[in-house]
């Protein structure tokens, strides 16, 4: 069980830079997530703890000591790799067995690092099997095996040599949804059990939410908040979290302070907050935390998905003066955009950029049988506590 | 040959069965005759070994033995000392084979997975060893081995062609196959470089290998111009210099010159039936990969 | 031939760093294990192939005075002589020749036969290894089953194409088309299996037939393939000297003398420096031949 630290620490590959300066420590026996869109960076901070790149600013440490210039054999750390990364022309037995063979680990005795004798040997890849299952192929090759066997394969060997630090790189994304579902809450069961440190890197944030201790959401190399599943999702630090959490994510919208509340295109929401009288604001809403009311934010009915248990309604906001909804000066029925829209444009509702480009178009989660139609003006309303207000210019939670 | 459909052939499928059988007919007979015309020297020349050169003359070179004489292989045999020829054939192509196939594996694993100062530039004058035939070099070569007192030795006869560019390029071609993640989990893993080259990207790159071993045996057997300069005395001759003394030498022992042909082409001709795949690989990974 | 140069990307799982001692951003331990494992091969280059190379050019300087009993550096005129001597152009003329009787035949025959055998038929494979099978022959192997086939005295045929100037060269190059067939063949076979399906049955859907299907989409998906054959059996024929070696000795009327021959002729004490000279525009036409096919195929790629 180990600590790691990041410091100020930086990578640059020419003159782009991967990650920025990020600052964060993994407590020990953490599962702590990195999660973020592809590019972010999260990718480059895994690697970086496990010495496949160098670092180019800052101090990373393990348990205290500084591993910037340690060799990745020695810094104790075992990695499962997105592809799996096992050697195919070995069997399963020599593919778990391989870091044993090639480096000192710390041996059951408690004594120092050293090689493990065949017998030790054995024992642990006999162990790591037993755990995962995997006795039956100890003698068969990867290629004979399944994707989710070879997962497994992949994590039997990192554990088997008792790292300090067990790092993976997105280790599920070439799993089918119901296999992954399934290995999801076997590496939770995993945790559990070895109780070890584990950084996780993947862009899947239903993986980030189930599995993590704490999440660190990051974007463009630059790490935007840290905190448990809840955390991120309840108090998102900035709208970037806001607009990336949750599925679909927060609906973001231009507003106005008021006094004891928020005015979104001339509708009135109430919130808590000490803002001057007509402080510009980003105001954030969670799809549940929208309801159809006889008041409150105007929307014209743009799609209904219907999912069973509850329906996704798509709409755009639309302009409230004096208390009544102003559609477009044309039919609203026909579906054509009301003319307060920014953009006519499919809106890809899982693209955190797209949705907040917008900033005009909400998805709120309804009842089953909700009778929303196509083109339908309806109102919604949301709970004084459940809005969440944003600085308009720099996105920051306030 | 690899497992590939012809879309050619899937596609003439539509049509009435009966046609479709004519069809394959047709293309029987036109593949057999075009095997019998490659064939026909290598035929031609067997029934003429053994045959009795008058007895076949007289009957007008027919494509079948006349007074067959099955000791004529026998005759090549001892009568060309092919024996000494065989064993420096065998002893040159299989020193060459495997020290050219280390040599390449070495600076092959070097050009993928190390990095050092003026990679570029080494790499280019590996390259340029091709554009310098043996043609261009035998002769400063040869004096070489003569200054060495090397003439009429293995060491003379495999010398220049213990390393070899093409090998290195298809076996570096073979190594940059191996994926990235692979050789980052092996240096997790503890793996050193001797370790992983030995463990991992050789046993990966295996067809790779066999495909550069095969070539470099297969070219340095049917080597001609080398070992005729540095070879002087008659029981220090490959196989292949051997030939030319039997064959072009007395035209009314005919026979035993071709029987000494075939007799020096069956090695590399079984070699090409058990690993044509691995053979074929080689010879035409350049042409395909541009 | 794609990525004939390494890429500049660092392709090493390069660790982060171990205690370790760098120059100029290069791990020297790394560096080092470098040095030894291109050795054996440097080594070999540099003695066999570099250094071989520097002398000639170095003797190239030097004529020979009265046979070879001494020589007198006479600079770069000397190349100039002997590059526009008529020995060096016949043998030139004659290595030509021979390039433009073996490389259309090959190219054509070796197609022909790939396009044959091409098809999914039981047994198809057999086919393959025999036309494939020529491969195995030598030089000193294809010369004597020849001397057996085609002889005035003992032939199959009785011609005398040996004896005569006219027919000599073609002979040979009859011997030379055979033995590379099993090359072309292997070749083009390669080129026509990495076609994709897709591309065929797109043009069937259009309405092209087999023909049509060839030209459209066969021959134009061959190009790169085709264009290495070229470069590869012309490359073979100006290096040709085994057959004349072997089989005609050069005669008659020195008719079949191809340029290496004349090389080997003239690599002797009494004109060595004749022969260097000719050694350097060998390998000056080599060149040009290996740098066309490399822009060759790097234009075809870029194409695509």
């Amino acid at each position: 069980m180990s600590t790691v630290k990041f410091d100020q620490v930086s990578k640059r590959f020419g003159k782009t830079t991967a990650v920025d300066s990020m600052s964060l420590n993994i407590n020990e026996g953490e599962f702590m997530v990195l999660l973020g869109p592809s590019g972010c960076g999260k990718s480059t901070a895994l690697r970086m703890i496990a010495g496949l790149e160098s670092i180019s600013d800052g101090t990373l440490s393990i348990d205290g000591e500084v591993v910037n210039h340690v060799d990745p054999r020695e810094r104790g750390i075992a990695m499962v790799f997105q592809s799996y990364a096992l050697y195919p022309n070995l069997t399963v037995r020599r593919n778990i067995e391989s870091p044993l063979k090639a480096k000192d680990v710390p041996p059951d005795d408690g004594g120092p690092p050293r090689r493990l004798n065949a017998e030790e040997r054995n024992a642990r890849v006999n162990e790591a099997a037993a755990m995962l299952d995997l006795e039956p192929y100890l003698d068969r090759k990867p290629g004979a095996l399944s994707g989710g066997q070879r997962q497994r394969v992949a994590l039997a060997r990192a554990i088997v040599a008792r790292a300090r630090v067990l790092l993976m790189d997105e280790p599920l994304s070439n799993l089918d949804a119901k296999l992954r579902a399934q290995t999801r809450a076997e590496l939770i069961d995993l945790h559990e059990r070895l109780g070890g440190t584990v950084v996780y890197v993947t862009h899947d944030q239903i993986e980030a939410m189930t599995m993590a201790d704490r999440v660190a959401i990051m974007a463009a190399g630059a790490l935007h908040q840290v905190g448990t599943p809840e955390d991120v999702y309840d108090r998102p630090a900035n709208t970037f979290v806001a607009g990336f959490i949750g599925t679909p994510p927060m609906n973001l919208m231009d507003g106005i302070a008021t006094s004891g509340g928020v005015k979104v295109a001339g509708a009135t929401l109430t919130a808590a907050h000490d803002l001057a009288d007509g402080a510009k604001v980003t105001v954030g809403l969670r799809p549940e935390h929208l309801s159809v009311a006889d008041e409150g934010l105007a929307l014209a009915v743009r799609a209904v998905e219907w999912l069973g248990y509850e329906s996704l309604i798509t709409a755009d906001i639309v302009e409230v003066t004096d208390g009544a909804a102003q559609p477009s000066a044309r039919n609203a029925d026909d579906g054509e955009a009301p003319t307060s829209l920014v953009g006519d444009a499919p809106i890809d509702t899982n693209d955190p950029e797209a949705v907040g480009a917008t900033r005009r178009r909400v998805i709120l989660r309804a009842d089953g049988r909700v009778s929303a139609r196509n083109g339908e003006v309806i109102r919604a309303a949301a709970q004084p506590s459940s809005v969440h207000l944003f600085d308009a210019d720099t996105g920051v939670h306030l | 040959m690899t497992d590939t459909t012809p879309a050619e052939a899937r596609i003439d499928t539509p049509g009435r069965p009966v046609a479709q059988q004519f069809k394959a007919l047709g293309w029987y007979v036109l593949l057999t005759v075009l095997a019998l015309i490659i064939l026909y020297p290598l035929y031609m020349s067997l029934m003429r070994a053994l045959s009795d050169p008058a007895a076949y003359a007289r009957a007008g070179n027919p494509p079948w033995p006349v007074e067959a004489e099955w000791d004529v292989f026998s005759k090549a045999w001892n009568g060309g000392n092919l024996s000494a020829a065989t064993f420096w054939s065998f002893a040159m192509s299989a020193v060459i084979t495997i020290t050219q196939v280390v040599t390449a594996v070495l600076s092959a694993y070097a050009f993928v997975f190390l990095r050092f100062p003026f990679k570029r530039l080494l790499f280019v004058l590996f390259v340029a060893t091709l554009m310098l035939p043996l043609e261009v070099t035998f002769v400063a070569n040869s004096l070489t081995i003569r200054q060495l007192d090397w003439i009429d030795t293995l060491q003379g006869l495999t010398a220049p062609f213990l390393a070899s560019a093409l090998g290195t390029f298809l076996l570096r071609q073979g190594f940059l196959g191996i994926p990235k993640e692979l050789r980052e989990a092996a240096f997790l893993d503890g793996y050193g470089h001797i370790r992983f080259m030995t463990r991992i990207a050789v046993p990966l790159t295996a067809p790779v290998v066999a495909s550069v071993g095969l070539l470099a045996f297969l070219s340095s057997w049917n080597q001609y111009l080398w070992p005729r300069v540095v070879t002087e005395q008659e029981n220090h001759q490959t196989l292949q210099i051997a030939l030319r003394r039997l064959g072009a030498a007395n035209v009314q022992q005919i026979n035993v010159g071709v029987a000494g042909a075939v007799l020096a082409a069956l090695p590399i001709f079984a070699l090409l039936i058990l690993f044509q795949r691995a053979i074929v690989r080689g010879l035409t990974a350049g042409a395909v990969k541009g | 031939m794609s990525g004939l140069l390494p890429d500049d990307e660092d392709t090493t799982a390069s660790p982060g760093g171990r205690k370790q001692l760098r120059l100029f951003g290069y791990d020297l331990r790394e560096t080092g294990m470098a040095a030894a494992f291109l050795a054996p091969s440097l080594v070999v280059f540099s003695v066999f192939f570099y250094f071989p190379f520097a002398r000639l050019i170095s003797w190239g300087f030097y004529e020979s005075r009265q046979r070879g009993s001494s020589y007198e550096n006479v600079g770069f005129s000397h190349f100039g002589d002997v590059l526009t001597s008529s020995d060096f152009l016949d043998g030139l003329w004659i290595s030509v020749q021979f390039v433009l009787l073996t490389v259309p035949a090959g190219l054509i025959l070796g197609t022909l036969l790939a396009v044959a055998a091409h098809r999914r038929l039981k047994g198809i494979k057999i086919y393959q290894t025999i036309f494939s099978s020529t491969i195995a022959t030598s030089v000193a192997v294809a010369a004597v089953l020849f001397f057996g086939l085609i002889n005035p005295a003992v032939g199959v045929f009785k011609v005398d194409w040996l004896s005569n100037p006219s027919t000599a060269l073609p002979a040979l190059a009859l011997v030379a088309i055979w033995k590379n067939l099993g090359l072309s063949f292997v070749i083009v076979l390669a080129g026509l299996q990495a076609v994709p399906d897709e591309l065929t049955e797109a043009a069937t859907i259009d309405g092209y037939g087999a023909v049509g299907r060839f030209f459209k989409v066969t021959l134009p998906s061959l190009k790169s393939v085709l264009t290495f054959l070229v470069v590869a059996l012309t490359i073979f024929g100006m290096q040709e000297f085994a057959l004349p070696d072997i089989i005609t000795g050069g005669s008659p009327e020195g008719s079949t003398e191809t340029l290496v021959y004349k090389i080997a002729d003239n690599l002797n004490p009494t004109n060595i420096t004749t022969g260097s000279v000719m050694v350097v525009g060998l390998f000056l036409i080599t060149l040009v031949v290996g740098l066309t096919q490399f822009t060759l195929l790097e234009r075809g790629m870029r194409n695509d």
